[in-house]
């Protein structure tokens, strides 16, 4: 969905209410083919007003989309649920009006386009690890000849446990070697 | 300007550990060579597959790899046909038997490297720069950071002026040396030119462990 900054004006007293389904599957395949496997239509509800020219958008955003697996590259439904709170702006001399931790995005042209806000935030929500049903109780890790695939935690236990002498003092093992059996 | 030291040199041998670990009587060039060759390919062959650090360890004309990674199954490949593939030419390109352990990070929300590059890598699909910075920031803290910083340099929305912005949330104690500071510098290559992303995370505080009583008695 795209408004152009003039059709926005007539909300200026009252804000503009959004309630819509928006099939976002193609943008997203054209640009994140490798994060997103598929996506159902999103919902959003929420406002679009009007502020001294600036557009302040405060909308709910829910869906959910089908991701590999980082563990095993398995397709994964991953739903999402975030609100998106975002302010365009039509000149870069507006962004003094607001705070620092405030999402202030300056408008390529006249338009407002909520679809590739929806995208770019959705991709944004992927957290970097996302694993199938079996993976996250516990399956085996893959492992093959000369190499495997190992959890940290494990990592670090058999690191503690195979603490090494420091080979710059291995030396010194033999300076008392009637000793070695007090050990 | 501030002359800053980079966090993750900074605490190596107080709270951090080497990523070589080996030790050489005579060999220490050409081992320390094969090994900037070995992190060098590796970069490049596993580009996409979110790799955070590789540790070499070397003992008796074996090379031991460990590559910690947040996508195991880019390195693997589908029935472990990559990662093969992966050993042989290292077999080929150090002359020595390699065993690779992949190590899949736990939290990757809370690793430099791969936030920043998460960070990169959506910008060179074109996602607005506070949004990739905002979302990234949102995910580290939800994973139980004290504090990221995240900054990125360059020409920022395709602007003709090449400009810095920053965000952080937390704490960030830089000068404390036991706090867990991760650090890195990643890079996206967009239309307009390089964009350069920087990235600390604060994970908290790495307090000493409490000697045995063993070790006290021995005098320390």
């Amino acid at each position: 969905m795209k408004w152009s900054l003039k059709e926005l004006e007539k909300y200026r007293s009252e804000p503009l209410r959004i309630d819509e389904t928006l099939d976002v599957k193609d943008k997203v395949r054209e640009r994140f083919s490798d994060h997103v496997l598929d996506i159902d239509p999103v919902k959003v509800v929420g406002t679009i007003t009007i502020d001294r020219d600036d557009v302040l958008l405060d909308a709910h955003v829910t869906g959910s989309a089908v991701v590999p697996s980082s563990r095993s590259l398995q397709p994964v439904s991953f739903p999402f649920d975030f609100d998106m709170n975002e302010i365009y702006i039509p000149e870069a001399s507006h962004f003094d009006r607001y705070e620092e931790d405030e999402t202030v995005l300056l408008l390529d042209g006249q338009t407002v386009d909520l679809d590739d806000g929806v995208v770019d935030n959705i991709i944004a929500q992927i957290p970097m690890q996302i694993l199938t049903d079996a993976e996250r109780s516990g399956a085996d890790m893959p492992a093959g000849n000369g190499w495997e695939v190992i959890s940290e935690d494990d990592y670090v236990a058999t690191q503690e446990e195979n603490q090494p002498t420091d080979p710059r003092l291995a030396k010194l093992k033999g300076l008392f070697p009637d000793q070695d059996s007090d050990q | 300007m501030g002359q800053k030291v980079n966090p993750n040199g900074f605490r190596v041998g107080v709270i951090r550990d080497w990523e070589a670990k080996w030790y050489a009587d005579k060999d220490y060039a050409t081992w320390l060579i094969e090994d900037v060759k070995i992190r060098k390919f590796i970069d490049q062959r596993l580009a996409d597959a979110s790799v955070s650090t590789v540790e070499i360890e070397r003992a008796a004309g074996r090379v031991v790899l460990s590559i910690h990674t947040a996508k195991p199954g880019m390195v693997i490949g589908k029935g472990g046909s990559e990662v093969e593939k992966l050993r042989k030419e290292l077999n080929n390109l150090t002359g020595k038997q390699v065993h690779i352990n992949i190590i899949e990070i736990k939290k990757p929300d809370l690793d430099a490297h791969l936030v920043g590059d998460s960070i990169a890598k959506q910008l060179e699909q074109r996602v607005a720069f506070r949004r990739a910075m905002r979302g990234a920031i949102q995910r580290t803290m939800r994973s139980g950071a004290h504090g990221i910083k995240a900054m990125v340099s360059g020409r920022l929305n395709g602007a003709d002026i090449a400009r810095k912005e920053r965000y952080s949330e937390g704490t960030v104690p830089l000068h404390t040396l036991r706090a867990d500071i991760d650090y890195s510098w990643d890079e996206a290559r967009t239309t307009y030119g390089m964009l350069g992303v920087k990235t600390w995370i604060y994970r908290g505080e790495v307090l000493p462990a409490k000697k045995s009583t063993n070790t006290q008695r021995g005098g320390k």
